[in-house]
């Protein structure tokens, strides 16, 4: 093979915003690849700095529209632990449940919307829909118990108004908790049908190493908190974040990358399920034994993760919620103090770490914010190449360029959370 | 005849233009009996939203005609992009083409748009799409 192909996207579809990319083929082989994402930066860091602590909660939910609560809980443990505060067991009980709400409706979204059309060849959830209408309405079902369980403890299901640093601003009273259960033992069955749906799906199976990143504490699948560990036997904590992950520029992305040691490294629900799958309840152990290896090497599997970790998520918060009692302390007293605080939780894309220098006053005089997607970014470029080669660089164009789409939206990027502030450096003479 | 009328938008300047009509016509207590509801750029939410309604009636802020035209549609799915760039993308046309394709939609389902792009034709537009909603209620009731 002689020629030279050049494919250019220049709007990915089915994705979080907006991004491009840009693929060169020489003799064969692959000679230039770029994600380019060329959404404007968002400047949320910059105008944070001056605010106090209390407001960031609410200006952080406006990052994003599918995963507010991820934002607010990594500044909110961030915040807590600048000002050393302990939560109590009911805050931090009610923050996984409102944390499960976001990955239900966060994965039942990328399932049913964006990805599952790839894998039955249709253009969009709609065409799809006129064929399997119950899957799709199904799906729909899982999205709206999510926003329910949101809407309950986050007061709306869209940049939720009821957390705040020390917890929420008020308990939920337990007949809206009565029916809630109702809806996630609901949501546990369909969960459990989505998960045998996805699993007798004949995925793409291209095998590679994943370098894989996420939150581990050795006891439970966690959401809100642990050490930052990787499959290579590595953890540090979100203190310690900086010293091992660097956050730099390329110039053809608005968004950062991100890297271990000069390593791209994955974060996300495949990487969640490989660090953290003895900790899952037995049920969920037995569906994918035998029908997914663990840990998995296939990328194309993290569909299959999303479906667990919906089950999870449902199984979680039912469990919690079914001994649920109303308390009159959903916060503490919050005292600020001059300081750095560091928070990493799991968002639904994967790990999502925040830093915060605040002065005696709480207000904020500078912080950093990692979205999952920044630090998936790299290793999309990599899995491109792989994937892409795995595929074969000899078919025709049009059949390259729908692969390499569908490989970029199997990470479910989240392109307006990634765009985030660009340091400049202005020399004048 | 169970009917409901969604006010659909979001608390930014003339997107709230459907929110605004759904109040206005709270204040009117009209003689049918009429559930309101206002959300929040609902997406595929809006789906939910229409079970168990014989009439629905949707009002939001448009763009693409002149500030403060109304537009009134019966058939909104013509408007729905087949190849969603993002679910961000993922707006009325496309849920009520979804409702359609899955046989959700209710008995009878009417828009009213009103053009977004100068503030100070906001209020002359919801007079406007309240008489013409007004009018068409007689003749369906």
């Amino acid at each position: 093979m002689t020629k030279t192909i050049a494919i250019n996207v220049p709007a990915i579809t089915r994705v979080e915003g907006e991004g491009a990319l840009s693929l060169n083929i020489k003799q064969g082989k692959i000679e230039n690849l770029q994600l380019k994402i060329y959404e404007p930066p968002r400047y949320f860091e910059k105008f944070l700095q001056g605010r106090h602590y209390n407001e960031v909660i609410d200006i952080v939910a406006r990052i994003c529209g599918i995963c507010p609560v991820a934002y607010q809980m990594s500044a909110a443990t961030a915040i807590e632990d600048c000002f050393n505060i302990q939560v109590s067991d009911w805050v931090s009980q009610m923050r996984q449940v409102l944390y499960c709400g976001e990955w239900v409706e966060s994965h039942s979204l990328h399932i049913h919307l964006l990805a599952l059309p790839d894998y039955y060849g249709y253009g969009s959830a709609i065409e799809m829909a006129k064929d399997y209408p119950q899957e799709v309405t199904r799906g729909m079902r899982i999205q709206g118990i999510g926003n329910r369980l949101i809407s309950i403890f986050g007061k709306r299901s869209v940049h939720p108004v009821g957390a705040c640093v020390g917890g929420f601003y008020s308990s939920p009273q337990v007949e809206e908790i009565k029916t809630l259960l109702d809806d996630l033992s609901e949501g546990i069955e369909l969960a459990n049908e989505l998960c045998d749906f996805l699993l007798s799906i004949d995925l793409p199976k291209p095998k590679q190493n994943l370098f894989t990143v996420g939150l581990t504490d050795n006891k439970s699948y966690p959401i809100l908190a642990g050490l930052i560990g990787s499959n290579t036997g590595f953890s540090c904590t979100a203190q310690e974040f900086e010293q091992y992950f660097q956050e730099f520029q390329v110039p053809y992305s608005t968004a950062k990358q991100c890297l271990f040691e000069d390593k791209a490294y994955l974060v996300g629900p495949l990487a969640r399920l490989n660090l953290n799958y003895d900790f899952l309840p037995d049920n969920l152990k037995q569906k994918i034994a035998n029908k997914m290896n663990i840990p998995s090497d296939n990328m194309f599997e993290s569909i299959i993760a999303r479906a667990i970790e919906i089950s999870f998520a449902f199984q979680h918060a039912h469990q919690i919620l079914s001994e649920y009692e109303e308390t009159s302390f959903p916060n503490i007293e919050v005292k600020p103090r001059a300081g750095i605080g560091y928070g990493a939780t799991e968002a639904p894309r994967g790990l999502l770490w925040h830093r915060y220098e605040i002065d005696d006053d709480g207000k904020i005089i500078d912080c950093d914010i990692i979205p999952p997607t920044s630090q998936n970014q790299a290793h999309i470029e990599q899995d491109l190449r792989y994937s892409l080669e795995h595929f074969g660089l000899d078919k025709p164009q049009e059949e390259l360029r729908l692969h390499a789409e569908m490989v970029i939206r199997n990470y479910d990027p989240c392109i307006s959370c990634s765009t985030h502030f660009l340091n400049l450096s202005i020399n004048e003479d | 005849m169970k009917i409901k009328c969604y006010g659909i938008g979001s608390p930014q300047y003339e997107d709230q233009i459907g929110w605004k009509i759904v109040e206005r016509l709270k204040e009117l207590e009209l003689n049918q009996e009429i559930d309101y509801v206002i959300l929040d750029r609902p997406g595929m939410r809006l789906i939910d939203e229409f079970y168990g309604y014989d009439l629905c009636v949707l009002f939001d802020a448009v763009i693409g005609v002149d500030a403060g035209e109304i537009v009134e549609l019966e058939d909104l799915t013509i408007y729905a992009q087949q190849n969603l760039l993002s679910s961000h993308g993922f707006g009325v046309a496309e849920a009520v083409k979804l409702a359609e394709v899955l046989n959700r939609l209710p008995p009878k389902l009417l828009f009213y748009g009103v053009g977004a792009g100068n503030t100070r034709l906001i209020n002359q537009g919801i007079e406007s799409v309240i008489q013409l909603f007004l009018r068409r209620i007689d003749e369906l009731v």
